[in-house]
């Protein structure tokens, strides 16, 4: 086996290109061999092109390097924009030249080769997050509704720049949410996609708005105050889930249930942070009540409400909470 | 050069006129006399943090009888009423000799406290059994700033008109360290006892006929009960008074735009108002607000006794429906909350949220409530309605009831709440 890699690496690749740049014929080529390249059938290389000679070009390896000697050829060769004829060109690895309209390029066998692709269809179902259009159209969307809710939170008439300024630290926040995932992708499978992780977290985000936007007219509507932020927290989560989920399809080669467990692991460790906060906010004392309530125009209300004796007949249960509260003191 | 010695003579002029007038104004010596005659009646009150042995709050007192009864503010010994075993209350005579108050009673209402002192004195005030007269010379007692016994005079301006709580005002200057020393008459005799002042000469007298009350009330017959019990029955049966007064009555409306509201509900409450519109502003804000003038003194961060209720009426200046409503569901979840506590004194606040119709107007209303923990059956109740009626203005009713019992404080509310109409 050993003997058959240090043979590899002495070898070269000749390919032959079509005029979309794929490969249509490959040739092994050693240290010191002679390859003929034309139209003639004794070549070694036979090119069905009209404009090349009989005999067109001789190749020989020379190191690492592949010599071309254009055989005095009507068309000649040309490589970067330069025209040769009965003249000699050295190529590096990876390199091309052309001869009448076709591409021959020279690469050695150990130059590294590209990543593999991952087939997003059969790993995820998000593939076209990997399309920088819908990218860039669910990033502007996202921006969109920043600036409206930056828009939302000015009660005075204030400059459009002091408008966009306000978005800058949450457009940071994304790219730097995104360089982080990149890096791990890189780390992981060798590749950033940092724009499809800035599509992730963006996507995830209006997922955010639009929840919070579309519960908000909704338990409006129908006088559901209470249950709105359980909800909310709940889609929260399921939406975070989604994000990190995807973020690992992206940056991992883990079976999918692998980045389903992680990425729900991951999100109720935020859960539990997220409680653990609450907790310590609820646990301390407070001055002021703490509630919620939402309030959009009258005519997306849809209830009439309860009468005030059935309203102030339920606070018998605050008292409940309170006192007994006040009793564990006394006690 | 004319000119200036026209301006010298008329200077010279008003400063011999000055001087004349000085001497014509007879000198007080009641003051003198006042002083000398009862310097060994006034006491300085030392609450004495028992761990570092130092001065914790200093306040004055005097003596109402020869055998050792002194009376002096609840809020000079509030740290000895909840922690007993961390402080002791001590006097300090004019002549330096020292010793030691127990409490006998209070009126927590009244801001008055009795206290024992281990022992007699030879020296010692009585009450004033007459009407005060508009203008009279008044002689405070007191040891300010814990920098030596002093005496002020000042005058009697009659009893607050808007208050909830009697009180006199006397145009003298009564600073810290002043609180529960008496306020006399020329004849010596106590008309009030010192218990705040709002700077520039602006100072209030507890009357003296609560004093007389609260001696009273020490001599009847009854169980032995703490002074936290004391308290409690005290604030308990205060704003059972006063509440039920309010109830009784029928309340005064207001109308505020298309709105019709409680106004101004007594004399006891002070009210005011205004509009707020900056030429930046994209709402305005139109506002009443009133409150009891007064309050009572619970501990050092909380008062109670107190009703708060405001007005807000917010009008969409350029903002859009959605973006009005946004902005007027961030100022809801804001609450502006009357009084302030600490975490010994209360619960925190648990509240109700819910959307209620009355009369075909619809409100969303948020009641919390929140309980003393030293005081079971006593409450802080906080309110507030938005109504849902105009897509153009939002109407906000906000009310503050502290120190309120739990019936009270719902029969309020909802007396309020029916009382909010909206008549387009």
């Amino acid at each position: 086996m050993e003997s058959l890699n240090s043979h590899m690496k002495e070898l070269g690749i000749i390919e032959v290109l079509d005029r979309y740049g794929r490969v249509v014929q490959r040739m092994e080529i050693s240290p010191g061999e002679t390859i003929t390249v034309g139209r003639s059938y004794d070549n070694d290389i036979i090119l069905d092109d009209g404009y090349v000679c009989p005999h067109h070009v001789s190749m020989i390896m020379q190191g690492d390097q592949l010599v071309v000697k254009d055989l005095e050829s009507i068309n000649g060769i040309s490589q970067n924009k330069y025209h040769f004829r009965g003249e000699t060109i050295n190529l590096a690895s990876d390199e091309t030249f052309r001869l009448g309209h076709t591409t021959l390029r020279y690469r050695s066998a150990t130059e590294p080769l590209k990543p593999t692709r991952i087939d997003r269809h059969l790993r995820n179902s998000f593939w076209t997050l990997q399309n920088p259009w819908l990218v860039l159209i669910i990033f502007t969307l996202l921006m969109g509704f920043i600036l409206v809710e930056t828009l939302f939170l000015q009660t005075e008439k204030t400059d459009s720049i002091k408008t966009f300024a306000d978005s800058i630290p949450i457009i940071t926040t994304i790219f730097a949410w995104a360089g982080l995932w990149s890096l791990f992708g890189k780390i992981m499978i060798d590749r950033f996609s940092f724009w499809t992780h800035t599509g992730i977290f963006s996507l995830a985000n209006l997922g955010f708005y639009l929840s919070a936007i579309i519960l908000g007219y909704l338990f409006y509507a129908f006088d559901l105050d209470g249950a709105y932020e359980p909800v909310y927290v709940l889609l929260v989560f399921l939406i975070a889930v989604w994000m990190l989920y995807t973020h690992l399809g992206y940056s991992t080669k883990y079976p999918h249930r692998t980045m389903l467990i992680t990425a729900v692991i991951l999100t109720l460790i935020g859960a539990g942070f997220y409680l653990l906060e609450t907790l310590v906010a609820d646990s301390e004392f407070s001055d002021t009540p703490s509630y919620q309530v939402l309030l959009k125009a009258p005519e997306f209300n849809f209830v009439d409400g309860e009468p005030l004796d059935s309203f102030f007949a339920r606070t018998e249960e605050l008292k409940k909470i309170i006192d007994e509260k006040v009793d564990l003191e006394s006690d | 050069m004319i000119k200036k010695i026209t301006q010298a003579l008329f200077c010279l002029y008003l400063i011999c006129q000055q001087a004349v007038l000085a001497e014509s104004v007879p000198r007080s010596d009641a003051a003198e006399a006042l002083y000398a005659k009862y310097k060994q009646a006034v006491l300085q009150v030392r609450i004495i943090d028992k761990t570092s042995q130092s001065k914790s709050v200093i306040g004055s007192g005097f003596f109402i009888s020869r055998d050792g009864y002194v009376i002096s503010n609840f809020h000079v010994i509030s740290d000895w009423i909840y922690k007993p075993e961390r402080y002791e209350i001590r006097y300090l005579l004019n002549n330096k000799e020292e010793g030691r108050l127990d409490p006998v009673v209070i009126d927590i209402v009244h801001d008055l406290a009795l206290l024992k002192a281990d022992r007699n004195s030879d020296v010692w005030f009585k009450l004033l059994d007459r009407d005060l007269i508009q203008g009279e010379h008044l002689y405070s007692f007191g040891n300010p700033h814990d920098i030596g016994f002093s005496i002020v005079e000042g005058t009697y301006n009659g009893y607050l008109e808007k208050s909830l709580y009697k009180k006199i005002h006397f145009t003298g200057s009564v600073n810290p360290g002043m609180s529960g020393g008496p306020v006399v008459t020329r004849q010596g005799r106590v008309a009030g006892v010192n218990v705040s002042g709002a700077g520039n000469q602006l100072s209030f007298l507890v009357p003296s006929e609560y004093v007389r009350h609260l001696i009273e009330s020490s001599m009847a017959p009854k169980g032995k009960q703490s002074f936290l019990a004391m308290i409690r029955d005290q604030l308990l049966s205060n704003q059972d008074g006063y509440m039920g007064e309010l109830l009784k009555r029928s309340f005064n409306l207001i109308a505020l735009n298309g709105y019709t509201l409680p106004g101004k509900l007594a004399e006891f409450m002070k009210c005011w108002g205004g509009t707020e519109k900056k030429e930046k502003m994209l709402y305005e804000q139109t506002y009443q607000i009133c409150r009891t003038e007064d309050d009572i003194y619970l501990s050092p961060g909380q008062r109670t006794g107190v009703i708060e209720y405001e007005h807000d009426l917010y009008r969409n200046g350029g903002l859009g429906t959605v973006r009005f409503f946004a902005l007027m569901e961030e100022i809801v979840n804001q609450p502006k909350v009357a009084g302030f506590a600490d975490e010994e004194m209360v619960t925190d606040y648990e509240c109700q949220t819910g959307q209620v119709k009355h009369e075909g107007v619809k409100s969303k209303l948020v009641f919390c409530l929140r309980g003393y923990r030293k005081f079971a059956g006593l409450y802080d109740a906080w309110m507030t309605a938005v109504v849902l009626a105009d897509k153009e203005e939002v109407l906000q009713t906000t009310v503050s009831l502290l120190g309120v019992s739990y019936e009270n404080a719902i029969r309020f509310s909802k007396a309020w709440m029916e009382r909010v109409r909206w008549n387009p």
